[in-house]
């Protein structure tokens, strides 16, 4: 994280069996810095004897900088992060955070805005709800969830929104039908959509397929895959080689390690932590390097990628 | 093979894009001809809006005839009734693709979902950067300026935003000394 703010957890609440938001306030007094809709917060969490870094997305209001608010589903198959968030943080700890960045900034200048959540991927746009006084362009918001119990801020959004909210239950047999929703909409339609991958994946496909320029449709990834089996890694300058376990990011190994690099979003998405990649085939899982350059293999974003191939890697550092 | 560097669109004969789910063909009264043959290989939806002082305000079949005036106000009434991916294709003269094309932009139109297809004879029209009047159907790479009376040097430069070749003082430093004048190429 390139600049770090300490905070106190002010208060914690449980809106859904396995949601729970944190009200985040500066530790010593004043204002917290200002944020645009769509932004994220990297918390950096002691888990299992190492710190964890995971990125959620702010979900107050930009006006109010007195505190952040978060919002964190229990994941059953995460690191640990959001499993320590739900069963160690309680109001009056403190913890770290990095400052707020955002790589889902909302365009004011559109025909249309189509907002699209499934499940906790409604977190990014919780904080553009309060502004939306301030877009000319008529606003459209589908959120998909299995129950209405287990939907975060439904009720909120229903209250500002009104009949500009479509709520999709799968479990009442309303899914989501994006290929339909996508076919109806007005030329100059700008698509923002947060959730589970297969939701992005069907989003993107279905867009290109009816032919809109790929800038029409913006993403955040909801959650970081960092899954896979060990593998090793070899520093071609620094002389060492070290394993990365399963589950543990090529980034995270090399902070275990005491060897810094660059980065900002951890999500494969801004490009700071790009590093030479001398030997080895990647698996490329970020959203950065275009698929030239990923055929290439001239370069590795460690915070999302791992080895492919022989399992073993080696890196400009 | 050097590479080549353009400061001027570069136009091709347009074809309508398959993938597009309609199909929006705006001419003026020089493109009409080049746009009917792209609309002639069109399948699915289109429409056709002919911009055009002489004749306007009538209908006929999948055309529309509009003055130059009513451009602006009928495209923002019909740009919510096309379907997002729709694609426009712009005929006629560069003097007024561009703004057209500046107006679908404004409008929210991704710049990537319009092209132009240049027509008519060659003939660039010519902001003077010292007055900032326009001069129109320049054929020659000298060209005395309406606004201010220099003598301008017409560039191989042109501003999409103002849908015209940019022209400077021709050599600035000794104006009495004025290169020949000679037709502009493409």
């Amino acid at each position: 994280m390139s600049s770090t703010i300490d905070v106190i957890v002010a208060e914690v609440r449980q809106p859904a069996p396995d949601i729970r938001t944190f009200r985040l306030e500066p530790c010593h007094g004043g204002e917290l810095p200002a944020f645009s809709p769509g932004s994220h917060v990297v918390l950096e969490l002691p888990v299992g004897g190492r710190a964890i870094r995971n990125a959620y997305s702010l979900t107050g209001s930009p006006f109010d900088r007195s505190h952040y608010r978060i919002a964190v589903r229990r994941q059953a198959a995460s690191r640990g992060g959001s499993r320590y968030l739900h069963e160690q943080v309680s109001a009056g700890q403190v913890l770290r955070i990095g400052t707020p960045v955002n790589y889902f900034p909302f365009e004011q200048r559109a025909g249309k805005l189509l907002l699209i959540a499934g499940g906790i991927g409604i977190t990014p746009f919780m904080s553009l709800v309060p502004m939306l006084r301030w877009y000319s362009a008529p606003v459209e918001m589908h959120y998909a969830f299995r129950h209405s119990g287990e939907a975060a801020f439904l009720e909120a959004l229903r209250e500002r929104l009104g009949d500009r909210l479509r709520c999709h239950e799968s479990a009442s047999g309303r899914r989501l039908d994006v290929d339909a929703l996508l076919a109806a909409q007005p030329a100059g339609t700008q698509v923002y959509v947060c959730g589970p991958q297969r939701l992005i994946d069907a989003v993107c496909t279905q867009a290109a397929a009816l032919g809109w320029p790929s800038g029409s449709v913006r993403f955040e990834q909801f959650a970081v895959d960092s899954s896979g089996l060990p593998f090793q890694v070899a520093l071609q300058r620094d002389g060492r080689t070290l394993r990365v376990e399963a589950g543990e990011s090529l980034l995270e190994a090399l902070e275990r390690h005491g060897i810094p690099l660059r980065h900002l979003c951890r999500a494969g998405v801004c490009g700071e932590c790009r590093t030479g990649l001398l030997a080895g085939e990647a698996e490329h899982r970020d959203l950065f390097l275009s698929d030239a350059e990923k055929a290439e293999g001239r370069f590795i974003m460690p915070c999302v990628s791992r080895a492919g191939g022989d399992g073993r890697l080696v890196l400009d550092l | 093979m050097q590479r080549q560097f353009y400061s001027k669109p570069q136009y091709r004969t347009l074809d309508a894009l398959p993938e597009r789910p309609h199909h929006v063909v705006i001419a003026d009264s020089i493109g009409v001809e080049f746009a009917r043959r792209l609309l002639a290989d069109v399948d699915g939806d289109c429409s056709f809006v002919i911009v055009d002082e002489v004749q306007p305000a009538s209908a006929e079949d999948r055309c529309v005839r509009i003055a130059s005036s009513a451009l602006a106000g009928y495209l923002a009434a019909r740009l919510p009734q096309w379907p997002a991916g729709t694609g426009f294709y712009l005929f006629g003269r560069e003097a007024f693709a561009w703004p057209v094309q500046n107006l679908l932009q404004d409008l929210c139109v991704p710049r990537s979902q319009c092209e132009v297809q240049r027509c008519g004879p060659l003939v660039r029209d010519v902001v003077c950067m010292h007055c900032r009047h326009t001069n129109r159907d320049v054929r020659e790479t000298l060209v005395d300026c309406g606004g201010c009376a220099r003598v301008l040097s017409v560039y191989d430069h042109f501003s999409r935003r103002l849908g015209c070749y940019v022209g400077f003082q021709a050599n600035a430093e000794c104006e009495r000394d004025l290169p020949p004048r000679a037709l502009l190429r493409a």
